[in-house]
């Protein structure tokens, strides 16, 4: 099947007076017409960095980018602000406090969809019902202010598939929302993409959710790409030393408790930092003296696949 | 039984006037027992926080009682309510909120010492060294400001500061939520050695079912400001006997599909 | 804070600075360069400029040296624009600080009075004190920052307003640090970098109500100012137009060096708080 999306060797690093930080070095991957992939990773991983990349949304200026990201199921690219949703961790900050929110979907299907003023408020009552707000008619004249965290979030995304995107990139969707709140988007977003055929990118630093709502994982590490491949395989038998360590380290209502949790030591290294080895190897359990001198390679395909040395030699024996 | 720690009964606090008006909390009665963890938990909105700083003397109540080791902490006022202060703290959720920007480590340690201890500024320097130590953090980050550490490094300052008054209680809101999973489960045994040590007590604040099973003794169900549910931890999760407290539990995302 | 200086060192902000510092060296040096009293007749009046080299900016209807009144009108403009500026900055942090930070009716009073002070003109405000109080230079500096310290005072109160929810706040409450060490000591310092900016339009408006003051003969008696020196060279303005146009290029200077520093460090600071995450 043509992918929907494929990246090639995505690289973009940020200007800090006269350096650069790398916060994305070479991401490869291809995402077919309705798949979800999960981009997980902790904070300064390259994970949002990765997704602005893939939705064209990275600022001009004091940015240094490399690679392709090429949309083969849309003939080539992506149409600015219509192929591609994106709803944010803070809708607060993704929503115009001064528009109603009626004013702004509508806005939004006038500029893509070509509707009138009128067929476009009346798309956006439908989105809003579609999104689960009880009473739409009635919230097309509210303001953002007076909405509750998670009915903002609802109406983030129905902004966000109002010209009707072929894909939706959620960042951290569910972040700043209570558990029960957090429980009803993931279930909205799985439902709307499934409605839509829409294809999905969640970014997020929590593997449960991921696992919970992807179909594909990718686990980043200051910058690259730890593993990749099938969530259930990602959760279930993990093979990075970082993924293994993040399973163990995740906590579930089911267990009770254990005297002391597993941990993972240090911290995540300092954007800029030169790195002549693996990124991971001062926190690694498993790491050895190679691992400190050269970068590991991708051992496995292009879609499923772990960036570390000791697979890459195993793979080095098979073949 | 020894009295509890902390009592609060019959607290009510409402905010706004006329038909503005919102009940926070409706009636809360509540104790913790010194050296425990009670997990406080609940959807936004439920009163939670409301309560967190109703304990913290923060905000005034509309009516109920308070009772601090013995003390009626809503009769305390100036020097009475400072010196009690030393012996109930609070970190934050959000680590880098919660710190002076303009302040170092060094400083942000030393105000509790000189608030609380009178302490000269020879000793505080030897008392900022130990409480860093306490934290795991390396001395050389004395000099730093809290931009420039990472999000653990600044929930220890915090978890330091809060120490530094020798309290026996410790408020934590939410204390790891805005931490990275790597970086949380440090913490939290941080926190746990620390509570061992020091025979602290907790009021964890949270509404992550996951942390709450692996931190606490203890837990309250909280709902639309009322407590609905408190028992152990064991009775909670196998037995919970609220709508609202499966709902939360249902809702927590689990690792692995259940079947 | 390096990165704020480099952003600063624009063309703007270097000839800001160094137009401000040849204005200082000329206070400073005035009387190394023109010794004795500037009011005193030196010689023959009305020497045009760059005729008598004794003289070389001449002198004036009573003889007195022109380059020696300029530059010591130079000093007394840096005292009084800038001791007003800092009396006019010292009270609006403070009211600024206190309205924003315990809020309520003392917030209500405080910002009640800002509008009062605000619905007069500056200028008219100053007048009316200077002719109440008569002309000194304590007056001067009260009569110019009475108008001014609003601007300050408004500025702060929103800062603090908006720190005031952040929870390092509450930190501090929650370790028993009192209220007003609090604001003063952990709270203004993160409010300071818009009224930094502000300061040099106070020191330039303080400049220009300095020397409209004393071209009505409203100034410090005591000392020579580039307003009275305007106003003096009034009445031989057909004849003798140097009189009134070297001490108004000096006002127009100084100003324009004042706002041009003001500009640039608004610059370099607003783009610090604007850094890709």
């Amino acid at each position: 099947m043509t992918a929907l999306l494929s990246a090639d060797d995505v690289s973009v690093a940020y200007r800090d007076g006269a350096r650069w930080l790398q916060a994305v070095d070479r991401v490869s991957f291809a995402l077919p017409p309705k798949a979800r992939l999960a981009i997980m990773g902790e904070s300064g991983s390259g994970k949002t960095t990765l997704a602005l990349a893939i939705a064209d949304l990275l600022p001009h200026d004091g940015i240094r980018r490399s690679g392709a990201v090429r949309w083969p199921a849309l003939g080539g690219a992506a149409r600015p602000g219509r192929d591609v949703g994106f709803v944010f961790q803070d809708p607060m900050s993704s929503l115009n406090p001064v528009l109603s929110v009626g004013e702004q979907i509508a806005e939004v299907a006038v500029t893509h969809l070509g509707l009138s003023w009128p067929a476009a408020l009346d798309r956006a009552a439908e989105l809003l019902d579609r999104v689960g707000l009880p009473r739409p008619r009635d919230r097309l004249t509210s303001f953002p202010h007076e909405l509750s965290g998670g009915q903002r979030q609802r109406v983030a995304l129905a902004m966000a598939i109002t010209a009707e995107p072929k894909l939706l990139i959620a960042d951290e969707p569910t972040s700043a929302l209570d558990t029960l709140t957090q429980a009803q988007i993931v279930h909205l977003l799985d439902r709307l993409a499934t409605e839509i055929g829409l294809a999905l990118v969640l970014v997020t630093h929590d593997l449960a959710l991921a696992a919970n709502l992807a179909g594909t994982g990718m686990l980043m590490y200051a910058g690259r790409v730890a593993e990749l491949g099938p969530i259930e395989t990602m959760v279930s038998a993990p093979r990075h030393p970082y993924l293994q360590a993040l399973v163990a380290a995740s906590l579930d209502p089911d267990r009770p408790p254990t005297d002391r949790l597993a941990e993972i030591p240090g911290i995540p290294p300092q954007p800029g930092a030169a790195i002549p080895g693996c990124a991971f190897e001062p926190r690694c359990p498993r790491a050895r003296s190679a691992c400190r001198s050269r970068p590991p390679g991708w051992a496995g395909t292009p879609a499923d696949g772990v960036d570390c040395i000791q697979f890459d030699q195993l793979a080095a024996v098979h073949r | 039984m020894s009295a509890p720690l902390l009592a609060v009964s019959g607290l009510v606090k409402a905010f706004g006037a006329g038909s503005r008006r919102v009940v926070a909390l409706d009636g809360v009665d509540l104790e913790i027992n010194a050296g425990e963890t009670l997990a406080l938990v609940g959807p936004s909105g439920s009163g939670k926080t409301t309560l967190a700083r109703l304990i913290l003397r923060l905000i005034e109540p509309d009516g109920g009682r308070i009772v601090f080791a013995g003390t009626d902490l809503l009769s305390c006022r100036g020097e009475a309510l400072r010196r009690m202060r030393a012996r109930f703290q609070m970190v934050f959720q959000d680590p880098l909120s919660a710190l002076n920007p303009l302040a170092a480590v060094q400083r942000l340690l030393a105000d509790p010492l000189r608030i609380h201890g009178g302490k000269t500024t020879a000793t505080i320097d030897a008392d900022v060294a130990s409480l860093l130590e306490l934290v795991r953090l390396s001395p050389e980050l004395a000099g730093r400001h809290p931009h420039e550490l990472s999000g653990g490094q600044r929930q220890r300052v915090n978890i330091a500061r809060a120490l530094a008054s020798g309290p026996e209680l410790l408020v934590l809101d939410e204390p790891v939520s805005a931490l990275d999973i790597s970086v949380r489960a440090q913490i939290l045994n941080l926190l746990r050695d620390i509570q061992r040590s020091r025979g602290l007590a907790y009021l964890f604040i949270s509404h992550d079912m996951a942390v709450v099973r692996a931190v606490a003794d203890r837990v309250a169900v909280m709902d639309h400001g009322r407590i609905v549910e408190q028992g152990s931890v064991e009775a909670v999760f196998t037995q919970p006997a609220h709508d609202q407290t499966r709902a939360l539990i249902a809702a927590t995302p689990r690792l692995r599909r259940a079947g | 804070m390096r990165a704020v200086l480099r952003r600063f060192a624009t063309g703007g902000g270097i000839a800001g600075t160094v137009l401000f510092a040849l204005v200082v060296l000329a206070a400073l040096l005035a009387a190394v360069i023109a010794p004795g009293d500037p009011m005193a007749m030196a010689g023959r009046p009305l020497i045009q400029p760059f005729s008598d080299w004794r003289f070389p900016l001449g002198t004036d209807r009573l003889g007195r040296d022109v380059l020696a009144e300029l530059l010591h009108g130079a000093r007394a403009t840096l005292i009084v624009s800038g001791a007003a500026a800092l009396v006019t900055l010292l009270v609006g942090i403070t009211i600024g600080t206190l309205a924003g930070f315990i809020g309520g009716r003392l917030d209500d009073a405080l910002m009640r009075l800002a509008d009062a002070f605000q619905s007069v003109p500056t200028f008219i405000l100053a007048l009316a004190f200077v002719s109440i109080a008569g002309p000194s230079l304590a007056s001067v500096v009260t009569a110019v920052s009475l108008g001014a310290w609003t601007a300050p005072a408004r500025v702060l109160r929103a800062e603090i307003l908006s720190l005031r929810r952040r929870e390092f706040v509450d930190a501090y409450r929650v370790l028993g640090m009192p209220p007003l060490q609090i604001a003063f000591r952990e709270v203004l310092p993160n409010a300071l970098p818009p009224v930094i900016t502000l300061a040099a339009v106070i020191v330039a408006n303080a400049i220009l109500v300095e020397a409209a003051l004393s071209f009505l003969g409203l100034g410090n008696p005591n000392s020579v100012t580039w307003g009275a020196m305007i106003a003096e060279g009034r009445a031989v303005i057909r004849s003798a137009p140097y009189l009134s146009a070297i001490p108004g290029v000096a006002v127009v200077v100084t100003v324009l060096a004042v706002n041009l520093i003001g500009d640039a460090a608004n610059e370099a600071i607003h783009a610090r708080r604007v850094q890709v995450p």
